[in-house]
């Protein structure tokens, strides 16, 4: 009796301890609460004929109406391709680039060259892309540009790389992958030096050169790193980039462009289509969340990774 | 323990090519800020006429006198100046006191689970900009600076990279310090967070760097152009240079005479250049707590 | 013809109210109503307005035929608040430490009728700032009192939402005779912000047929090169050549373009309008007519549009419009034509005031406005808005004294019209001071008021001529005889002279039956609320597309598109709508 009293007490003393705990997730808890669960609340307006003074509890329900409409615009499987297009290559060179700079950078043994190196690299991920497009703009005009001005001293005609709807996707890609790498090639350094180096001292005494290590060691070392970020950008597909897009772009591509965010922006907030907006939004959160759902999955099945 | 290798000639062929390609890269990261830079200390004439590259041609500070005289582009890097502070003490105070108790094991902390999911949630869905901006009116903080703050007030995933960071850990530390009696926050405040160093370091950048960068939401909830941050103020400009060029010269003659000698691309270049500052003041000396702060938060399972 | 009866009551209206102002003048009673002469005559603040015992017998029109400007006034005493919200605007100055809350008109409406102005927001109107801002306050529920607006589709939907207030009623009981005389003149306006016959707002008085595009060019350009005006596209095509390696501007260097182009294709000012109605195509953002088949038509259906466009991608591959138009907005265009890039672009007819004040201000250079050339096998035709339409101003219907919306146009109207001074101008209007306003009532000005001023320039008499026309008038002949070189008298030179753009919208493009007028008035399609901006949207891609490619099949699949993306039933509907008679 005692003993299962003493154990009670001892859970009651544990649960006591507990909360303190309680009360220290609690200001996150409401202010997550209001504002993003709140919010989330007015997810409701995609199935409303959405009347303002009515408000979200007021307005008639109308069902899928909104998203009828919405996949009858002529605009949308044209956005939901490019956001596609662009988010697919931006995921691929955001993966490739960074493991390859990262193995590049691994073979410099100066530290103060690294760092360097290192220090270059990671500026462009720190800034906006309202500053990056300003400076884009900038160098990438045909004119005055500094890029189209050292094209053009080849003799080639500078593309015109904002203004065509030919270049837009790539330069979109490019930039993004300029913008990101350096900072992306953290977590693989990471994965480099956890290498266990006997690996290497006992691929040296059976002779292998430094290809060989490389090819037989370093790869494989980092292969599941490479596999997990890989399944975790899986989740991106349909971000193509709203703060980089919506600063470059001009009418003049949104043939190739135009993408989902950017889309239910002109929707939403210049048109006034608030219903029609926010059912395009909600048809991206529902594909993203199946992506990242399957992703997370998929990282937990093929490297044992949680997020918590 | 170091390995001695012997490097063979094709070897230091590659080691210097390597290094050459790498330093190669780097420049191309820094040189369009360089080339900015060069632009904002240059005459109106050269920068016209596309003679500058990297180098300033007819060196003058005028686009500098030009902006800093502005009161628009002065006010706009106050208002970044509260929110960023504002906006990165209370994102780190709720990092690290939701971060705490969600590294406890189930076993000490029930709701663990569930309210980890909460947070989460809030990643992965969210309403979008209509019903944000409702939110952000029925709760009175239009054109409030903490409208810029509280919607953002924790940034889940900064918070997982704690809370993973801090289950890291080794738990004898805490078990001490249990044992001593300590309480939950003596402990966080004196065992934990002494220790988390480089995760907050690293959490604390991205704080900065989020605030500092945010546009959107300052355009939108503030009810005045005065109110802008930094950051929404240029978009204003980047995409319309004309409208700084209104702001400024509407204030008296003296900005006007100063037209003479800029032009929108030389103001422009100062002003992405200011804007840049404090995050190249900032972020190199936060560098080496990179890796062990971000890595062993978010891939330790 | 039905333009020429407009006319003639216009004038009668103005050879009264021109009466009324020189009776008011000599009058020594100007205690009951007075007329906007004395009203500014007396500065000091000490003098009152009637305002605050209002007679009973005030909205009578006087024995002595002088039309009524105040109307019914009421001081609301206590002060009551009133929200409204400013587009931050270009040329808008603040005088002596005013500010958005606190300046010439906040003082007037307070101490006239007990009003006090707040500022809900303000936001660039330029940019998307100022409708996007607007627009999430319609989502969210939080618009300010008096709601100004650009967009018919956004107060088309806030009055389907319930927040604009119906002002028939406070209308009726306080309008200025001289509303109710504008409402007479201008029903279009009026029927623009009436639902059902119910009256919920006020919106620019319009009369547009001064509103067509015309041809500027720069002088010097072409004196340096001794070249002539065009007067075919083909001869527009040899001066854009001309302009583009000739070396208009003698400085020795290859810098220069022939014609200016707007990335917007469809806007103010460097658009392709000009192009289009030089090949028969009445060019505006859009424009719904009955073409000559009886038919409802749009203008972007007329198959000059295939013509035009080949000359523009001509044009365009001969490297005479600027290669980077594709990313050059008003803005940017307005640099190049400051910096003498540009010599020569399609606009409207207040070309004087922007952008070719700017080079007059760089180099002292003159440009002027030129009726459109014509294509061969083409007849012009100019494009011009309809006259219902422009910035709209309506009242929350949360608002407990709508009234207070009718007297603030009463007084606004009693200040700034024909007959302000320029004392008055300086204070209440000039600088866009008129923007402190919530409410702004405008007169359609240009068509109005250019014969007049003609008459008055080729008597060389100006005797008859109310204040604001007699100031025109001193600053258009300043500027002819070269005494006057400011930025005013040179944009109303630009306008008012004989010869100006002013004459050529009246004496060619009306005289000659150029014009074409937008059917689409008061009545929208609804669809057209729902489809307008990505039938635009549409629009501008194909035309830009065409015009890089030249790829004339482009523009059958656009027609295929329109018609079907909504624009079909779009012209259905206006055959209900503006059914022929």
């Amino acid at each position: 009796m005692t003993g299962n009293f003493g154990v009670r007490k001892n859970q009651m003393r544990k649960y006591k301890r507990e909360i303190p705990l309680y009360f220290l997730v609690a200001p996150a808890m409401i202010l997550v609460g209001i504002y993003s669960y709140g919010a989330m609340a007015g997810i409701g307006i995609a199935f409303q004929k959405f009347v303002a003074t009515k408000g979200l509890f007021g307005s008639e329900w109308i069902g899928l109406t909104n998203f009828k409409t919405l996949f009858a615009l002529p605009d949308f499987l044209r956005v939901l391709r490019n956001t596609v297009f662009i988010a697919f290559f931006k995921m691929i060179g955001g993966i490739v680039v960074p493991v390859i700079f990262a193995l590049l950078l691994n073979e410099v043994k100066n530290k103060f060259l690294k760092r360097s190196i290192q220090t270059m690299v990671y500026l462009p991920n720190f800034l906006s892309w309202v500053i990056l497009a300003g400076i884009f703009v900038d160098i990438l005009s045909p004119s005055t540009g500094i890029v189209g001005r050292f094209i053009a001293s080849f003799g080639l005609t500078p593309p015109f790389f904002i203004g065509d709807p030919k270049w837009f996707p790539g330069t979109m890609i490019i930039t993004d992958i300029w913008k990101t790498f350096g900072f992306g090639s953290v977590i693989y350094l990471a994965a480099l030096t956890g290498i266990d180096p006997t690996l290497y001292e006992s691929a040296v005494m059976d002779g292998a050169n430094r290809w060989k290590q490389t090819l037989y060691i370093t790869i494989p070392g980092i292969t599941s790193t490479v596999i997990l970020m890989t399944v975790l950008s899986m989740a991106n597909i349909l971000n193509g980039g709203f703060d980089q897009i919506f600063n470059m772009y001009s009418p003049s591509v949104y043939p190739t462009g135009d993408i989902i965010d950017t889309f239910v922006y002109r929707l939403g907030i210049q048109q006034t289509k608030f219903a029609i907006s926010t059912a395009a939004g909600l048809f991206k959160s529902c594909v993203s969340l199946v992506f990242i759902l399957a992703s997370y999955w998929l990282a937990d099945k093929a490297a044992g990774y949680r997020i918590f | 323990m170091e390995m001695k290798i012997k490097n063979s000639a094709p070897r230091k062929l590659f080691l210097t090519v390597n290094v050459i390609v790498l330093l190669a890269i780097g420049l191309i990261c820094v040189l369009p800020f360089i080339n900015v830079l060069a632009i904002s200390f240059s005459g109106k004439i050269a920068v016209t006429a596309g003679q500058v590259t990297f180098w300033p041609v007819d060196f003058n500070t005028d686009a500098y006198a030009f902006i800093t005289r502005s009161s628009a582009f002065v006010k706009a890097l106050i208002v970044s100046v509260e929110r960023t502070v504002l906006g990165v003490a209370v994102n780190l105070i709720l990092i690290v006191i939701t971060a705490y108790p969600l590294s406890k094991p189930t076993s000490e902390f029930h709701a663990r689970n569930f309210i980890s999911w909460y947070f989460v949630l809030t990643i992965l869905f969210s309403g979008g900009l209509i019903p944000s901006y409702m939110i952000v009116r029925y709760t009175g903080l239009m054109d409030n600076i903490l409208a810029l703050v509280l919607p953002g007030s924790l940034p889940v995933f900064s918070m997982l990279v704690v809370m993973n960071y801090m289950r890291s850990l080794p738990h004898e530390l805490e078990e001490a310090a249990y044992i001593d009696g300590a309480s939950h926050i003596r402990t966080l405040i004196h065992v934990v967070l002494p220790i988390s160093t480089p995760t907050i370091a690293t959490v604390t950048l991205f704080s900065f760097v989020g605030h500092w960068n945010s546009w959107f939401d300052g355009l939108i909830y503030m009810n005045s152009p005065e109110h802008y941050p930094l950051q929404s103020y240029l978009q204003t400009v980047v995409t319309n240079p004309e409208s700084f060029f209104r702001q400024t010269t509407n204030l008296n003659e003296d900005l006007k005479t100063m037209l003479n000698l800029v032009n929108s691309r030389t103001a422009n270049s100062a002003q992405l250049f200011l804007a840049t500052l404090p995050i190249l003041a900032v972020y190199p000396f936060l560098q080496k707590y990179f890796t062990t702060g971000l890595v062993m938060g978010s891939v330790k399972g | 013809m039905k333009r020429l009866r407009l006319m003639s009551v216009l004038l009668s209206l103005f050879t009264a109210l021109c009466m009324a102002a020189s009776c008011a003048n000599t009058s020594a009673d100007s205690q009951s109503t007075p007329p906007p002469a004395t009203d500014t005559a007396a500065e000091p603040p000490s003098e009152k307005p009637t305002a605050e015992e209002p007679p009973a017998d005030q909205t009578e029109a006087p024995a002595d035929g002088r039309l009524d400007m105040l109307g019914k006034i009421v001081k609301f005493d206590p002060p009551i608040d009133l929200s409204w919200s400013v587009v931050v605007s270009a040329v808008q100055q603040f005088k002596d430490g005013d500010t958005y809350e606190d300046n010439i008109w906040s003082r007037k409406y307070l101490e006239d009728l007990g009003i006090n102005l707040t500022v809900a927001f303000s936001a660039d109107g330029t940019t998307n700032a100022y409708n996007d801002k607007l627009n999430m306050q319609l989502a969210s529920g939080d618009l300010p009192d008096i709601i100004h607006t650009y967009q018919y589709p956004f107060f088309r939907q806030a009055y389907d939402a319930g927040y604009i207030a119906d002002i028939t009623d406070v209308y009726a009981e306080y309008a200025s005779d001289y509303l109710l005389e504008c409402q007479r003149l201008y029903p279009g306006s009026f029927d623009y912000t009436s639902f059902d016959r119910r009256l919920h707002g006020i919106s620019f008085f319009n009369d547009n047929r001064a509103g067509g595009i015309m041809l500027w060019i720069r002088d010097d350009w072409l004196e340096n090169l001794n070249l002539k005006a065009p007067t075919t596209m083909e001869e527009l095509y040899d001066l854009a050549y001309a302009f583009t390696f000739n070396d208009p501007d003698g400085n020795g260097v290859d810098d220069t373009f022939g014609l200016g182009l707007n990335k917007d294709l469809l806007s103010d000012y460097a658009s392709l309008y000009g192009i289009f109605n030089g090949f028969g195509v009445p060019g505006e953002p859009y424009l719904y007519y009955r073409g000559a088949d009886g038919k409802i038509t749009a203008n972007y259906l007329e198959p000059g549009v295939k013509d035009a466009l080949a000359f523009t991608n001509r044009l365009y591959s001969n490297g005479l419009i600027d290669p980077e138009f594709t990313v050059k907005d008003n803005t940017v265009i307005q640099e190049d034509i400051t910096a003498g890039r540009i010599g020569m672009a399609f606009g409207r007819q207040w070309g004087t005031w922007l952008p070719w004040n700017l080079v007059l201000q760089a180099d002292d250079v003159v440009s002027r406005a030129y009726p459109i050339p014509a294509a061969e096998g083409f007849d012009v035709r100019v494009g011009i808005a309809n006259d219902a339409g422009g910035e709209i101003f309506c009242l929350n219907s949360e608002v407990e004294h709508p009234e207070a919306f009718v007297m603030m146009c009463n007084v606004f109207s009693s200040v700034y019209n024909m007959w302000m001074t320029p004392e008055t101008s300086s204070k209440y209007a000039d600088d866009e001071q008129y923007r402190f306003s919530p409410v702004v009532l405008t007169e359609p000005q240009e068509p109005l008021w250019a014969p007049l001023i003609w008459d008055a320039l080729r008597s060389g008499n100006s005797d008859n001529l109310p204040a604001r026309l007699l100031n025109h008038y001193t600053k258009v002949k300043g500027f002819e005889d070269g005494s006057m070189r400011d930025s005013e008298a040179y944009g109303l030179w630009g306008q008012y002279t004989i010869g100006g753009s002013v004459d050529i919208s009246l004496s060619d493009y009306e005289a000659n039956g150029k014009l074409v007028q937008n059917i689409i008035g008061a009545r929208q399609p609804e669809i057209l609320n729902d489809y307008a901006s990505i039938l635009e949207d549409m629009t501008k891609q194909a035309f830009t597309e065409v015009i890089l490619t030249g790829d004339l099949s482009k523009v059958d699949s656009y027609w295929e598109n329109w018609k079907g993306a909504g624009g079909q039933q779009v012209l259905d509907e206006l055959e209900i709508l503006y059914p022929a008679n």
